[in-house]
């Protein structure tokens, strides 16, 4: 087992784990939704919508805001 | 344990600033006073977390001690360095950011790791935020049940979430990638081994750290800002 960090990272210096760092954070915050996310999210919205009718009716109020998003996702293209 | 100075660039650092939402923006105005530490009720336990070190480790580019440091996680976000900083840095939103990015670095698993039974057990089935029962033998022995003290407060030994509720943070959890998260934590972890009696032991459920979470390969820390008990404890060993 490594005594300390720079034993830990080897060879490695601060700038290439920045990097990485960086790459990770513009993957988490990116606003686009490649179809492969959104599937990820269907789960969560099914069992909601299944929950009962007032949960249904919820759902659907918010499906002319979500639309765009969707249409972007199965288009693989980029909404503006 | 220092990295030389060419390991860092200006240019790349231009470029940290618009993705971490404006952090690392506000670090470089630190003014290296010492108020955040100062003030830290975490710095006065464990004399080794030391937020002013930490600002300046990652403005000059010493990003590797800092994820992979132990302190990086003794912050508990109570935001009194925020509140007395002369330049209004917003430090437990770093640590914050940090935190993440050093879970990608695969550090900080055995701390997180302890949600799971209560992400289980408690959030996504029942919908309690906070924990209805205590597993840390330590606190079960001195203080008791939560349950048992809510009982004789009067009140319901567990908070009742309605159904529908329920079905809102599963969906929630869902949607923003919580549940997926949760399912990458594996195993529970509980007492530091060697403070912990046999007796206590027995009720222990730990269990070692997983070597991989999804992608990642994970570590373990270091104290990489000094003794954690100061340096009375680091003579004492």
């Amino acid at each position: 087992m490594a005594e300390n960090f720079m034993e830990e990272y080897g060879q490695e210096t601060s700038r290439e784990a920045a990097e990485r760092t960086l790459s990770y954070f513009r993957e988490l915050f990116s606003l686009e939704m490649p179809l492969g996310r959104m599937m990820k999210m269907m789960p969560g919205m099914v069992k909601f919508a299944m929950h009962g009718k007032d949960t249904r009716v919820d759902l659907l109020k918010f499906v002319p805001q979500m639309m765009p998003m969707m249409k972007a996702a199965v288009s693989g293209k980029r909404e503006g | 344990m220092l990295e030389k100075v060419k390991d860092w660039s200006d240019e790349f650092y231009e470029s940290f600033k618009p993705i971490a939402m404006g952090f690392v923006n506000e670090a470089e105005k630190c003014l290296q006073c010492g108020k955040c530490t100062g003030q830290c009720p975490a710095a006065a336990v464990t004399p080794s977390y030391n937020p002013r070190k930490i600002i300046r480790d990652l403005v000059f580019g010493n990003v590797k001690r800092v994820l992979s440091s132990v302190e990086l996680w003794q912050c508990f976000f109570c935001s009194g360095c925020y509140s007395v900083c002369p330049m209004d840095i917003n430090f437990p939103f770093f640590v914050f950011m940090f935190r993440l990015a050093a879970m990608n670095e695969g550090y900080g698993w055995e701390d997180v790791k302890q949600l799971e039974g209560y992400a289980e057990k408690s959030y996504l089935k029942d919908g309690i935020t906070v924990s209805t029962f205590e597993r840390n033998p330590y606190v079960l022995d001195t203080v008791g049940d939560i349950g048992k003290i809510r009982a004789e407060a009067g009140l319901p030994p567990e908070r009742k979430v309605s159904a529908r509720g329920v079905a809102e943070i599963n969906m929630i959890s869902d949607l923003s990638g919580m549940t997926a998260f949760m399912k990458q934590i594996g195993g529970v972890e509980l007492l530091d081994c060697k403070s912990c009696t046999d007796e206590q032991a027995k009720r222990c459920k730990r269990k070692p750290m997983p070597s991989k979470v999804g992608k990642v390969k994970t570590h373990y820390r270091f104290y990489n800002y000094g003794e954690p008990g100061g340096k009375k404890h680091a003579q004492a060993g």
